[in-house]
């Protein structure tokens, strides 16, 4: 059991339509996502990300190939029920994640139907609060959140139950710069303390960089699967898929090009600092 | 030239429930056709709120909204005329379509302005081709296209009604790069074609650095309202209300800590203009 994947992409190939001639949705797709691992999952509209995020735990079933959680195939309704505990989903738009109309119910919706003892529920729902800094807002109306407090009310009812692994579908998408970082760092913490594996569908390259490696999708083709200095290494596979650098990364090419000289790679606005201020004090004439 | 002025605007949610918030409280600024304007602020300032309030959907507690010289609250037909001076295009528009056909679909507001239909159809053509919504799809139901074209067809509707005042509420949320830049050069091309003010509510910060001016909310109060060098120099304001300055203001501000002589600058070009000159003048290059 110890070295099953926690979820085993083999040649997975879903349309769907099945009838008409519409191209499938993600084509002959092979991936593992280990146990604690952060993946994160890139491309543009259209190629397929979110149609992963749906087969990953038996939303949807490929036509072709399997997908495997745990080793246990998502294709029978028993086990799909185990992938659904196991691996959990928290979807683009909040608004159609929230079921209760008070916060806290919302976020204790899954664990009271895990049949956990009322004390349980209470810890694990005022903990997933905290972890989104929505602590505050544990009585208010769910619908009277704006659109950010709503996904942060989402995520923190997927932590509640605990899953081995996390995807999440966008999640900072409609939030401001500081809700952005809470999540990011909410996903890091659940990751390095509980040992949870993220797959973290972005828009945002920046956060591409927290992961271990990146699986980049174009026209419903995996087009590549490294790790995510390897892929912003390379400005013209992520161009011609779509895609951006991150500003760190776009900047230092920049500045390459007006004859700036870097003596490291720099990916991250830390590191962009840094070098900069390497080379501002490097070769001062005396 | 038109004005949109918001007065000394307060807006509570739940009036007289134990769940009363103030959403808005006293905010006032002025907007004039042709500006470009961009509105940041942490999720629940108030930014959609705010928005809702300039077409009359929400009427303000106290204060008024006045759209050149005219309170738009002042009865039902000034408050649904305003509707078509103001064009407020929601988050996720794409989950309000509802037409048979895209066609329909952008028709609706035209429509309702009481257009003949030659115009009405001449207004379909022109806002399809605007957003950038492909013709041949212009008869397709709008739940078969893709997210992207979804949104495109959901802010034609919102164009169809060439509103002298423009509001897109985080229009580029969930947008891949190729397609937030599509949008932009959208809102870019009707506002010159038509010299009508853009106001966009947006979570990010090298966006709102585009823009001539930016008004920010914090808490339901107006915080700052000037031109992005302006707003961007008020670093502490903006972080202690869950914002930030854009990528290239950091990288400069990072610098300047370190005792290197950068000036604040808004845009990753004026940046690198700075970083090559220093360098070029202490002959590091």
């Amino acid at each position: 059991m110890q070295d099953l994947p926690l979820i085993d992409f083999d040649h997975v190939t879903f349309r769907y339509e099945e009838a008409d001639g519409a191209p499938p949705a993600v084509s002959d797709i092979t991936f593992r996502v280990g146990k604690g691992e952060f993946l994160a999952v890139l491309g543009s509209n259209g190629s397929g990300k979110s149609t992963l995020a749906k087969l990953a735990n038996g939303i949807l079933v490929p036509q072709k190939g399997s997908v495997r959680v745990l080793g246990a195939g998502t294709d029978a309704p028993q086990t799909q029920l185990e992938a659904k505990k196991t691996v959990g989903v928290v979807f683009q738009n909040p608004d159609n994640q929230i079921v209760a109309s008070i916060v806290e119910e919302d976020v204790a919706f899954g664990p009271e139907n895990l049949s956990l003892p009322p004390r349980e529920i209470r810890k694990r729902v005022d903990e997933a609060l905290a972890a989104v800094g929505m602590t505050d807002y544990a009585k208010h109306e769910t619908h009277k959140l704006s659109g950010g407090q709503k996904q942060k009310v989402a995520i923190a009812g997927m932590i509640a139950m605990r899953p081995e692994c996390l995807i999440l579908d966008e999640p900072t998408a409609m939030l401001d710069p500081r809700g952005r970082n809470d999540v990011m760092q909410t996903l890091s913490h659940l990751h390095e303390a509980f040992g949870i594996s993220i797959v973290l569908i972005t828009h945002f390259m920046e956060e591409a960089l927290s992961a271990n490696r990146v699986l980049l999708m174009h026209n419903g083709a995996l087009r590549a699967q490294v790790a995510p200095k390897e892929l912003f290494s390379d400005p013209a596979l992520v161009t011609e898929c779509g895609l951006t650098l991150p500003d760190a990364v776009a900047f230092t090419l920049a500045l390459k090009k007006r004859g700036i000289p870097f003596s490291k790679d720099v990916f991250s606005e830390a590191e962009l600092i840094d070098a900069l201020t390497d080379l501002l004090q490097s070769g001062v004439r005396r | 030239m038109g004005t949109l002025e918001i007065k000394n605007v307060s807006y509570r949610y739940g009036r007289g429930t134990p769940f009363e918030t103030l959403a808005l409280s006293d905010v006032s600024f002025s907007l004039e056709t042709g500006e470009m304007i961009c509105v940041i602020g942490h999720t629940g300032s108030g930014k959609s709120t705010l928005m809702q309030l300039m077409n009359a959907l929400l009427k303000p507690d106290r204060g008024s909204v006045v759209l050149n010289g005219r309170d738009i609250n002042k009865n039902k037909a000034s408050a649904y005329e305003a509707r078509f001076h103001v064009g407020l295009c929601f988050q996720y528009p794409e989950y309000q379509l509802f037409g048979e056909t895209c066609s329909e679909d952008i028709a609706f507001g035209p429509r309702n302005m009481g257009l003949e239909q030659s115009e009405i159809q001449r207004r379909i053509q022109e806002a399809a081709a605007l957003a950038g919504l492909e013709q041949n799809l212009l008869q397709s139901s709008p739940f078969a296209l893709s997210g992207g074209q979804k949104r495109r067809c959901a802010i034609a509707g919102v164009l169809a009604m060439r509103p002298e005042f423009l509001i897109l509420d985080e229009p580029t949320a969930g947008l891949d790069p190729a397609g937030r830049e599509m949008l932009m050069e959208t809102v870019r091309s009707y506002r010159l074609k038509t010299g009508a003010a853009v106001i966009l509510v947006t979570h990010s910060m090298e966006l709102a650095a585009t823009s001539d001016r930016i008004l920010v909310l914090g808490g339901g109060k107006l915080l700052l309202d000037g031109p992005p060098e302006a707003v961007f120099s008020e670093i502490d304001v903006l972080t202690k209300h869950g914002l930030n300055i854009p990528f290239a203001s950091r990288v400069c501000r990072a610098l300047q800590k370190r005792g290197f002589d950068l000036p604040t600058v808004c845009t990753p070009e004026t940046a690198a203009d700075a970083i090559e000159s220093l360098l070029r003048g202490e002959g590091k290059l």
